[in-house]
């Protein structure tokens, strides 16, 4: 009876956890695409509330000329208008998933003023995704210029 | 009987499941570094096998002039020649370990080859790492080249920018 017990509670936590991995292995990539749908939506905006929420607290970018910005840094860079995009055309979206992890790669054509002076160009990003506490969180962004 | 049986299998998954856990956890770090230490080694002795072991075969690789590799195109690029290594000096290595998932991010100055003509610079780059079947295996990676600093200094001045 007591083995009966035990059996049954550990067959009971593995139907419940089974179907959770599969749920977001299922659904995570068209969760992916929304979510990068509305980071090129909310880098148009400079809707720095999204970033808030989406990216992680140890997100880093990796600029087209090399350098770094952490989250805050990124943020008060929409906020003081330092970083402005004009347009955004997503292209070549690929999106990977490993468990809590997905990596989107895609190339952008963009028009954006930096410092005053506008630019315009193509470029590929790679962003990294991890779950945490059931919310996907950006950890990673780099983007590098496409020579023409 | 044949609960007790059950019980017992699942008991002992458990358990061998959860110091597996554990020990990914526990020295992940230490084995990213080493395996970063590893593939710039690799690169400067253009040692493809390694290459063949350390890249997941759905590996994609952005390149500082933003093509975009596969794992076997990456791998033909360094057998051939096209990409040849002199240099690989790390400058700064930052590495996050989420679970079975690692970033790492690499300032390095690199000195060789591409395609015939001589190439030097710092580059920044991202990998993404990811265990499979107990592995950890590069799944991406992206360089960016440093050339246009300058101009990040002029926006956002010195201290908002971390450069090596």
């Amino acid at each position: 009876m007591k083995w009966n017990r035990i059996a049954l509670v550990l067959i009971t936590v593995s139907l419940l956890v089974v179907p959770q991995a599969w749920s977001q292995g299922g659904n995570a990539e068209q969760q992916i695409k929304t979510l990068l749908d509305q980071t090129i939506a909310a880098q148009l905006k400079a809707d720095t509330k999204f970033f808030e929420k989406i990216d992680a607290d140890d997100y880093t970018t990796i600029r087209g000329d090399g350098s770094v910005l952490t989250k805050a840094q990124e943020i008060e860079g929409f906020k003081s208008g330092v970083i402005k995009y004009e347009a955004a055309d997503l292209k070549d979206v690929k999106v990977r998933v490993y468990g809590n992890t997905a990596i989107t790669t895609v190339l952008l054509t963009i028009s954006n003023i930096r410092n005053g002076k506008p630019y315009s160009g193509t470029i590929r990003s790679t962003r990294v995704w991890v779950k945490q506490k059931g919310n996907w969180k950006c950890v990673a962004n780099q983007a590098t210029r496409v020579s023409q | 009987m044949k609960w007790q049986r059950i019980a017992l299998v699942l008991i002992t998954l458990s358990l061998l499941a959860v110091p597996l856990a554990w020990s990914q956890g526990g020295n992940s770090e230490q084995q990213i570094k080493t395996l970063i230490d590893q593939v710039y080694a690799a690169l400067l002795k253009a040692d493809t096998n390694f290459l063949e072991t350390l890249l997941s075969d759905d590996y994609t690789g952005i390149r500082g002039d933003g093509l975009l590799l596969t794992k076997a195109q990456e791998i033909e690029s360094v057998k051939s020649g096209a990409i040849k290594y002199e240099t690989n000096e790390i400058k700064d290595l930052k590495i996050r370990v989420y679970g079975n998932t690692a970033v790492t991010t690499v300032l390095t100055f690199f000195k060789g080859i591409t395609n015939g003509k001589p190439n030097s610079g710092n580059v920044r780059t991202t990998r993404v790492w990811v265990k499979q079947m107990g592995k950890w295996k590069c799944v991406s990676y992206q360089a960016s080249r440093q050339d246009f600093g300058t101009l990040n200094r002029e926006i956002f001045g010195g201290s908002m920018c971390q450069r090596g």
